[in-house]
């Protein structure tokens, strides 16, 4: 009980200490927020986010280091003595400060990068309705993070309070930010069979949903090229409606092409884009939109591929395999021509990754 | 009856034990005395019937060749003990599956197989779910109970059911109703209070009544409403946050109607309604960060009437026909819309044994039912299943020596309105069982058996929505059991003692597991995976000591070891212990009555547990040790038998998860005002 008056007590000092941190900071100028780290930083380590399993507080956080390249799990506990919770989907870091979502845990637990201490936790619910975290990116300052409860919160990045909770679609999954326009994928996941097949178009500025079109069947996956286009994934029916990868012009918002192989989820770094599908790593161009390897990494690599993850600084790409969906799973690192280079273990699930760069 | 009497027939069964222990080694002749009330004069009869009802034990689980381990009416009554899964707990081997609060799922899990692997009987019939494959055993209350029975390998009776053989165990609940013939009294009243933590409110009528020489009646009629909330501290990390259950509010009634008709001395006729309805909140996982959040809701009407009638062509031949029809309604109310399940049963089976001499038994069983599912779920599949079972065996009992053996053949068909039905399914499953009595003077006797059982999926498990798969195969489960089991009763001076040890050594290979694999986080399918080997013992001491002047103390022990383990050598998780299987189980308890006192004290003990088979410390759940405590006091004013019964529970308000984010209620007291007439 001591312990956790005094966690509080101290949590809400610092949180103190940081509002006024940011009030100086607003006073004296405009908070400067890049949408990447800057790529002359050098990527000390990599984080890897473990979902876990569904129904378990067993979502952890494994840090691995490419000095020593050693990966220790669970560094979020190891930090804080505490759990990260159920269900852990998204990780993302910006301004030293990396943003950890627990949907079922409906929180976002903001930790320094640079060691993993909680700077806060951002507890997320309507009354007593969970919200329940998915996704997230930034935009003009801010964190937009997509939640279960069918909104897109808002959170400012110097106070970290939550500043907004627009109305989407239903299950809104993951979001990406192109042309300054901040695009939801409504996927409507829980509603089977009736699912939603819609983006939303949020506006970083006035922070209301300013459009939402039809695309196709729950849509899922969602990221942004260099070249002022949206892709995103409409993870179809499970049955007899097929997966597609679907370009997007954001200027206009009208579908410029569909790829049609069955694809589960698209990382774009530079001019490539990396696609899992049936088990595999496809390769396209987002510049032309054309496939370049339809094999880029094979499928017999992978016990279930789940993840993939470009370091844009060294053109490293991490792969997570979540096994049995049991035990712990495994990151294996490619290189740039797809050829592997080595692999560590992480935690159960693992799926996102993120680079600690400085 | 007042104590003394009850005294009187206790030590009276005491002194029986050695000198009788050669007619009393086998099961049988156990059997005849409970079940057959018909082939020996009244005057013994009705002496046996009294052991029954009032003794300490009456199947002596020690001289038994497949081990068996019972709690009778006397000992429930000094345990804390309001449903039948608060009972299970205190038998070796088991392990209760309990969601928390008074109306979370509980479910029984016996040497590391799932619930799906142990037949539950109500009065010879089985009680069974096929949607679940298992069976909430927190919705028996236990008022109406005479006696509980794990069996392990197979029925202790004869006349049982074919079905009853199917699985690896079988946990058999005997109502006092069932055994109406030993009723005497033309009319019997039992009204019960009782109150407690959770805002907990029971009440109980009853009445038993012999309308004639040769009709019995009985009525029970119990109602219990609960708010079920309680605080408890959530553990994160080296943290602790306190925490408040809820949604977990209880209302639930059940009806027992038991009708009993003497055709004759050698003829019987049980006759039972049984109805169930219960509303209550159904909280969710307590997730760190949000532990409270469910409002979700379930409904249950059971319902069911079954029939039962034994009767003795000759003195060696003997029969039993079972019919039973069940209904079962489930309601669940959440968020996403309202799911419906309707379960129908249509059950009938016929049984008979013949002795060919004294030592030598021949019994055969045919079963068949029709059991359906309706649900509300898209594209449902609306499956029916019709399953015949048929077994024959033989038992062979001498002093010294006995062997049983029996095969069992399944036969499952089914079809569906929409979709693939699961493909017909032909088994033959073999027990083989040996005991052995070394001196005829001792009390010690060496047994062993082998089984070979399987579960079938379950409605779930073949036909739910996306996630079902018609091609699964059943699980199977071989086992291998070797035991010893020694029991004495001295008497000295006016005192009597009774000491029982028994241990048993099993081994256990379960192939083609049915489990969940999820494709991604929207997407389960099941499958047939893997091979799990456990290897155990169990272990049981008991010590009673009864004298005037110290009145009656009974000490008792369970020490279950485990190592039940995923022995696929292709898996991810080769070695990893069974998800909530703890290595190590234990169960103690103290007693003492003297005249119209009596004091019980209880430990369990669960070692560690993984909530999965990555044995991982992400996964890890901590030992916990609980203790609990009953006082009653019991008299007797103005001919009504009064009885005052205090229980606390979980004294040392230990904080615990028996299944993951699923927190059981800490320190709490029950108290009971029970009236006899």
């Amino acid at each position: 009980m001591n312990t956790i008056k005094k966690n509080h007590a101290v949590r809400f000092q610092l949180w103190l200490l940081l509002l006024s941190f940011a009030l100086l900071l607003q006073a004296c100028k405009e908070v400067p927020v890049g949408p990447v780290e800057p790529l002359s930083a050098v990527t000390k380590g990599v984080y890897v986010l473990n979902e876990g399993n569904f129904g378990s507080d067993n979502s952890t956080l494994t840090y691995f280091s490419l000095d020593s390249n050693k990966a220790t799990t669970d560094f979020f506990n190891l930090a804080n003595g505490r759990l990260l919770g159920n269900n852990a989907n998204d990780l993302k870091i910006i301004d030293g400060k990396m943003f950890i979502l627990v949907t079922e845990s409906s929180k976002i637990e903001v930790v320094n990068a640079a060691d993993g201490k909680s700077i806060t936790t951002i507890s997320l619910f309507n009354g007593g309705t969970p919200k329940k975290p998915r996704s997230i990116a930034f935009a003009a300052g801010k964190a937009f993070v997509s939640c279960y409860d069918g909104t897109v919160v808002v959170i400012d990045l110097a106070s970290l309070a939550v500043i907004q909770s627009i109305p989407v679609g239903a299950y809104p999954e993951e979001i990406a930010v192109q042309n300054g326009k901040v695009y939801v994928t409504n996927s409507g996941g829980l509603n089977f069979p009736d699912y939603d097949s819609t983006l939303s178009v949020i506006d970083p500025k006035t922070l209301v949903e300013s459009k939402r079109f039809k695309l196709r069947i729950n849509p899922t996956n969602i990221a942004a090229d260099n070249y002022g286009d949206i892709y995103a994934v409409s993870t179809g029916n499970y049955g007899d409606v097929p997966a597609r990868l679907i370009v997007i012009d954001a200027a206009t918002d009208i579908v410029k092409k569909t790829f049609d192989f069955d694809a589960g989820s698209i990382t774009i770094s530079g001019d490539f884009g990396y696609v899992i599908s049936n088990g595999k790593l496809i390769r396209i161009n987002v510049k032309d939109e054309t496939i370049v390897n339809e094999t880029f990494i094979a499928a017999d690599n992978f016990t279930y591929f789940y993840g993939v993850s470009v370091d844009e600084t060294t053109g490293d790409i991490f792969c997570t395999d979540a096994k049995d969906f049991t035990a712990r799973g495994t990151v294996s690192r490619f290189d740039q021509n797809g050829l592997k280079k080595d692999s560590f273990d992480a935690g159960i699930n693992p799926k996102r990754v993120s680079f600690f760069r400085q | 009856m007042n104590f003394r009497a009850f005294f009187i027939i206790t030590l009276l069964t005491s002194c029986i034990a050695p000198s009788n222990a050669a007619a009393q080694t086998n099961r049988t002749q156990t059997d005849a005395v409970k079940n057959d009330t018909l082939k020996t004069d009244s005057l013994k009869v009705y002496r046996a019937r009294e052991v029954q009802v009032r003794g300490l034990r009456e199947v002596r689980a020690a001289e038994q060749t497949l081990p068996i381990e019972s709690l009778s009416r006397a000992q429930l009554e000094t345990l804390n003990t309001n449903t039948v899964a608060d009972a299970v707990r205190y038998l070796p081997g088991v392990v209760l599956r309990d969601y928390g609060g008074i109306g979370g799922l509980k479910t029984i899990s016996v040497r590391s197989l799932g619930a799906a692997h142990t037949a539950v009987q109500l009065d010879g019939l089985s009680v069974s779910d096929r949607q679940s494959g298992q069976v909430d055993l927190g919705r028996f209350g236990l008022e109406t109970v005479e006696q509980i029975d794990l069996a392990h390998a197979g029925p202790p009776d004869n006349l049982s059911t074919a079905q009853a053989y199917s699985l690896a165990s079988v946990l058999s609940i005997t109502s006092r109703a069932a055994r109406f013939e030993s009723f005497t009294d033309p009319l019997s009243l039992i009204a019960k209070v009782q109150h407690g933590a959770f805002g907990f409110w029971s009440g109980h009528l009853s009445t038993m009544s012999r309308l004639s020489e040769k009709t019995f009646l009985a009525l029970a009629i119990e109602r219990q409403t609960a708010t079920g909330e309680y605080d408890y501290l959530q553990r994160d990390g080296l943290f602790q946050i306190p925490q408040y259950r809820r949604n977990t509010d209880v209302n639930q009634t059940r009806i027992e109607t038991d009708f009993g008709f003497l055709f004759s001395p050698q003829t019987k006729l049980h006759l039972k309604i049984y109805s169930f309805d219960a509303e209550r909140g159904l909280p969710d996982a307590a997730n760190i960060g949000n532990a409270d959040n469910s409002r979700d809701r379930l409904r249950n009407q059971d319902a069911f009437i079954q029939a039962s009638l034994q009767t003795a062509f000759t003195e060696k031949f003997t029969a039993s026909f079972k019919s039973k029809f069940a209904y079962n309604f489930t309601r669940y109310t959440s968020t996403f819309p309202e799911a419906r399940y309707i379960q129908r049963e249509v059950y009938a089976s016929a049984s008979a044994t013949y002795a060919f001499t004294e030592t030598l038994t021949f019994f055969i069983a045919s079963d068949i039912a029709r059991s359906t599912l309706f649900t509300t779920l898209y594209q449902a599949a609306q499956p029916s299943r019709t399953s015949l079972w048929n077994v024959a065996g033989v038992k062979f009992i001498s002093p010294s020596f006995s062997i049983e053996t029996n095969l069992l053949s399944t036969l499952v068909g089914e079809t569906t309105e929409l979709g693939t039905a699961s493909p017909s399914r032909s088994e033959l499953t073999p027990t083989f069982a040996i005991g052995y009595k070394p001196f005829a003077d001792m009390g010690l006797r060496l047994r062993g058996y082998y089984k070979k059982s399987f579960r079938l999926p379950t409605f779930n498990d073949l036909y739910y929505t996306r996630v079902g798969n018609t091609s699964l195969r059943p699980e199977f489960a071989t086992q291998i059991n070797f035991g010893a089991g020694y029991e004495q009763s001295v008497s000295f001076g006016g005192a009597f003692v009774y000491l029982r040890v028994q241990s048993d050594l099993f081994a256990i290979r379960s192939t083609d597991k049915i489990i969940a694999i999820p494709r991604d986080t929207f997407n389960w399918t099941m499958l047939n995976r893997g091979l799990t080997e456990t290897l155990g013992i169990d272990l049981h001491a008991e010590v009673e000591l009864q004298s005037e002047s110290l009145g009656a103390v009974s000490l008792w022990g369970n020490y279950t070891f485990q190592s039940a383990t995923d022995a696929d050598p292709a898996s991810f998780t080769f070695g990893g212990q069974l998800p909530y299987t703890p290595f190590d189980i234990s169960a103690f308890g103290l007693t003492w009555r003297k005249n119209f006192f009596s004091l019980g004290t209880s430990a369990a003990y669960s070692g560690f547990r993984y909530s999965s088979l990555a044995n991982e410390i992400e996964n890890f759940l901590p030992a916990y040790w609980l203790f609990d405590a009953t006082a009653s006091l019991n008299l007797t004013l103005f001919g009504v038998q009064s009885v005052l019964k205090a229980e606390l529970i979980n004294l040392l308000d230990t904080q615990h998860e028996v299944i993951r984010l699923f927190p059981m209620p800490g320190r709490n007291a029950r108290i009971a005002l029970t009236l006899k007439h």
